[in-house]
């Protein structure tokens, strides 16, 4: 049904998004797809970081942070699986015939930054405070920089 | 997380010679948003705006994982705000409130920024509204104390801060500030603070 099919094919064109315009180059290890890490953050906006002292990645794009696993070391650079990559921010891999390239697709969904518990490894909650003086501060005036907040008490 | 106020703080900077910025939570507000139990606490937050560590104290171990996040490239990837109601302003707080009446996170949210802005007859009146809407919650029998505690009303304070110490027994923040109300000198003394009191009452209360 050439009508069904049309209306479907739509659909998906307006409730899809690219996350990349350009697809990315494909890096086979172990026989499974793999994307560089230093690729995935310039074309796509997504970064891999490693949480010391716990051997655990997170990808982060600006609206979610989830955990990965199974991420190679190859020189300076981390591979990053495609797979567990598409599952860990709602992702739907395109490759193309030859399997060298790879497009990955964004379903839209309710922005989850402002959700989840506060945890590492998840986007810090936004937090305004006042310094002594008075001055206003917020955690989100610093993004860009690296915080360390110790929080303590005079008791 | 000195509900007490600045002044008890600034003794403690000058003791160290603090030069970081130092932000006073009288509301316990950095407390409710990041879900603590206790402190002290670190959070090392990255450039992308990731929560990448957290640490007691800062111990050699703590600093190691720092400095190791240090030494990485910074990266460009910037997350978005993750608005937490704390971050909203005195004037979007109320709006919210005006607009959800029945929402116990925005009455509170709003009596933490009322304390803030020294407005404790206010803030009472929205802790009480968040209580009747949420009675399971420490939180708000925890902020409403602070806010009593602020007005000069130690014995009101405590009885509220008794009431959040137990809906949430294993929050040793609310014990703690307890303890200071109930045994100032076991803390500010002339002696500072006594930490084998402190010991022996964690072993009391674990029981």
């Amino acid at each position: 049904m050439p009508a069904t099919r049309l209306l479907t094919l739509t659909l998906t064109a307006v409730l899809t998004t690219l996350v990349c315009a350009a697809p990315l180059p494909v890096l086979v290890r172990n026989g499974e797809a793999h994307v560089a890490a230093a690729v995935l953050e310039r074309e796509a906006g997504m970064v891999v970081k490693r949480l010391p002292g716990r051997a655990e990645f997170v990808v982060c794009g600006q609206e979610r942070c989830a955990p990965l696993k199974s991420v190679l070391t190859d020189g300076d650079d981390w591979l990053v699986p495609v797979a567990p990559l598409c599952d860990a921010m709602h992702l739907t891999a395109n490759f193309d015939e030859s399997r060298r390239h790879v497009a990955l697709i964004l379903a839209p969904r309710e922005s989850s930054a402002t959700t989840g518990p506060v945890r590492v490894g998840g986007i810090a909650p936004n937090l305004r405070l006042s310094k002594l003086g008075g001055a206003p501060v917020s955690l989100d005036e610093l993004r860009g920089q690296r915080v360390l907040i110790n929080s303590w008490a005079s008791w | 997380m000195d509900v007490q106020g600045p002044e008890v703080v600034t003794p403690w900077i000058k003791k160290y010679g603090v030069t970081f910025p130092v932000a006073v939570d009288t509301a316990d507000i950095f407390g409710a948003a990041f879900g603590l139990k206790a402190i002290p606490v670190s959070f090392l937050v990255d450039e992308v705006g990731i929560i990448r560590l957290q640490g007691g104290g800062p111990s050699k171990e703590f600093l190691a994982q720092v400095e190791e996040i240090l030494r990485e490239p910074v990266s460009t990837v910037r997350s978005q705000t993750r608005e937490s109601a704390t971050a909203m302003s005195l004037d979007e707080l109320r709006a919210q409130v005006a607009r959800t009446s029945s929402d116990a996170d925005a009455r509170l949210a709003l009596a933490q920024a009322l304390e803030r802005a020294g407005d404790y007859q206010a803030a009472f009146v929205e802790c009480e509204a968040a209580a009747r809407l949420r009675p399971s919650d420490a939180t708000i029998p925890f902020t409403h104390g602070l806010v009593l505690l602020r007005q000069g009303k130690t014995n009101e304070a405590l009885v509220k801060l008794t009431q959040a110490r137990d809906l949430d027994a294993g929050n040793w923040r609310i014990r703690k500030q307890i303890w200071a109300l109930e045994h100032p000198d076991k803390f500010y003394g002339t002696n500072g603070i006594d930490w084998g009191w402190q010991k022996e009452q964690i072993a009391r209360e674990k029981k």
